[in-house]
């Protein structure tokens, strides 16, 4: 086995080919993912709450953090069948099914801690609670803009004015876009 | 035609020739003749050559990353990717032209690339990842070059990532706010996948002790003390990073274990007493490549040091006044630096990049909120260029003045 692969990487084209394998992998896993959800998925529209920005490496950004990551302790203690401690599950995958307005604004209707079926859902890490509700996370929370224009997103993030364009496929979601309300 | 060679060979030739000569094994005529033959090359510090290149790069790389929203997303994709294919490329045409040194050199290229691919295609799809997410996928997708490419300069950047990847997982940990249980914290900290990332990293790690423990026993009359030597000193790069790592993680893990307090300062200072450890082995066995080792892990610890939140106390109390401890480690750290760069001691490239590291952790203090990113950055690596040029000045004129003093002024220089 040991001299089957010394033998291999003798051969310098095998030698790159595994140097370059991996790395290419990784580096298409995500744009194939997300350039899929952003052509097939549902359009949503979530509503934030007010926050703000910047990021060492890769520049300026709007933190979000939206109306649906929380979750009332009402709609998981039903989910769960009555248990009432969630953090001693922890790191809890949930699934948060959504509604939608005739305007695509997205509110939450239920959750779940199995996959739906069908339907419009995200999936979520439940993180700690706050009161009557529980933080969940959907890796929704930045969203990149060109340096120096933080400004046009200041205000309308304070005030709550902004929300983003989701598209959601199969409990995955990618930003397309932010939408700032008048 | 003289023979370039570094001023510690140089040096050693010179020591040598002059034992020869005492035997009556050579004239001192002889002995001239033979010093002549070579001349001393003085190079710019590599590493904060690097650094300074580096932070440059980041510059540039975040002016882009910040204003390219007019190129469409698949073009952005297929430009990053495309950069990292031609680096690797480059590599391959370089090794198949017989020049492996520029090979070796656009391979380490390739890490920075690839970090850099990774942290712009998750921007491009405002991907909101963790640092230490990003660096497991990183050591997971180089590990191959890692593993397949000799170089030392490609381990040396493995090793430091593997390094801030264990210690960002044990920051995160300290760093959560309501702990349950070690356990259950690092599977919530690392997600379901990443303790493969460091499965395979011990397993690789565990094969290379195996491989490198049958090799020492196999030395025929060799005493247990240095059997003990070579198998923490040996020749081989990969030993000397795993008896780091294994070192620094046994006392981190003890550390972590066993404290109750919800401070850094015992993690911090049980890797400086770590690196002092390792220090006085290197001492003790004479061993330069484990001072080596040491002056990272005092080098990493001590700068740690330089910042305020690394000196709380449990329940959030400072055990200092503000930035006085940050401050007072500053100093020391700093004078600790400039004695071994005064005292040429091995290693003193990576002292002057420690050194370095520490103006910069102070510039990034004091004008990171003022400047816009990319000058910021393109300022930083200017300074660091021309404390680079100004070490090799020095090192020039203070080495001139030595060679003069010992030799009578024989040996030439020669500018890199």
């Amino acid at each position: 086995m040991r001299s089957t692969i010394e033998k291999l990487l003798k051969s310098t084209v095998a030698r790159y080919v595994a140097i370059v394998a991996l790395p290419l992998l990784a580096l298409l896993y995500s744009p194939i993912l997300n350039f899929t959800i952003l052509a097939l998925g549902e359009r949503v529209l979530l509503e934030n709450v007010p926050v703000d920005p910047w990021d060492f490496l890769r520049g300026d950004y709007v933190m979000l953090d939206y109306k649906i990551s929380q979750i009332p302790r009402a709609l998981l203690y039903s989910a769960s069948g009555g248990k009432e401690d969630y953090d001693y599950d922890r790191p809890a995958e949930v699934y948060v099914e959504l509604a939608k307005n005739p305007s695509d604004v997205a509110s939450v209707r239920a959750v779940s801690f199995t996959r739906p079926t069908d339907g419009l859902y995200l999936k979520g890490r439940l993180g700690y609670s706050r009161g009557e509700s529980y933080d969940c996370d959907y890796g929704l929370g930045v969203f990149y803009i060109p340096e120096g224009t933080g400004h046009t997103f200041e205000n309308p993030v304070q005030e709550g004015r902004v929300m983003a364009d989701v598209r959601v496929l199969m409990g995955h979601a990618v930003i397309k876009n932010l939408v700032i309300a008048d | 035609m003289e023979r370039r060679v570094s001023e510690v060979k140089r040096r050693f030739l010179a020591d040598e020739s002059r034992e020869w000569v005492e035997r009556g094994l050579i004239s001192e005529f002889q002995r001239g003749g033979i010093l002549e033959c070579y001349a001393v090359v003085r190079r710019l510090p590599t590493v904060v050559l690097t650094l300074g290149l580096l932070m440059i790069g980041i510059g540039i790389l975040s002016f882009i990353a910040a204003n390219w929203q007019v190129i469409p997303d698949w073009l952005k994709i297929a430009i990053i990717i495309g950069c990292y294919l031609a680096d690797v490329g480059g590599a391959y045409y370089s090794e198949t032209k017989g020049r492996r040194g520029v090979s070796g050199l656009l391979l380490f290229l390739s890490g920075f690339l690839l970090l850099g691919a990774l942290a712009l295609i998750s921007q491009v799809f405002h991907v909101e990842g963790s640092a230490s997410g990003l660096l497991a996928v990183w050591l997971l997708v180089y590990a191959p070059t890692f593993l397949i490419v000799r170089n030392i300069s490609i381990y040396m950047l493995y090793e430091i990532v593997v390094l801030v990847y264990v210690n960002m997982l044990y920051f995160e940990y300290f760093d959560s706010a309501n702990r349950y249980g070690f356990w259950d914290e690092f599977r919530l900290i690392l997600g379901p996948w990443q303790p493969f990332v460091l499965l395979i990293l011990l397993v690789g790690l565990a094969w290379q002790v195996w491989a490198d423990a049958r090799l020492v026993a196999n030395v025929p009359g060799e005493t247990g003390e240095s059997k003990i030597k070579r198998f923490f000193v040996g020749g081989s790069t990969r030993r000397i990073f795993l008896s780091n790592f294994l070192i620094l993680n046994w006392f981190t893990w003890m550390c972590v274990l066993n404290s109750t307090q919800t401070s850094f300062l015992p993690y911090v200072l049980s890797v400086l007493v770590a690196g002092a450890l390792i220090g006085f082995m290197a001492w003790k066995l004479d061993a330069p490549d484990l001072g080596w080792q040491s002056l990272l892990l005092v080098g990493a610890s001590g700068l740690t040091l330089t910042f305020p939140w690394a000196w709380y106390w449990h329940d959030g109390h400072h055990s200092g006044d503000g930035y006085l401890a940050p401050v007072l480690s500053s100093v020391a750290l700093g004078a600790y630096l400039v004695y071994r760069i005064m005292r040429r001691q091995r290693g003193g490239g990576f002292s002057v990049f420690l050194f370095c590291v520490l103006l910069a952790r102070w510039y990034f203090n004091m004008f990171e909120t003022f400047t816009s990113k990319s000058l910021f950055f393109v300022t930083g690596g200017v300074i660091l260029l021309l404390i680079a040029f100004a070490y090799k000045r020095w090192n020039k004129i203070s080495g001139e003045k030595e060679v003069s003093a010992s030799e009578g002024g024989d040996g030439d220089e020669i500018d890199d």
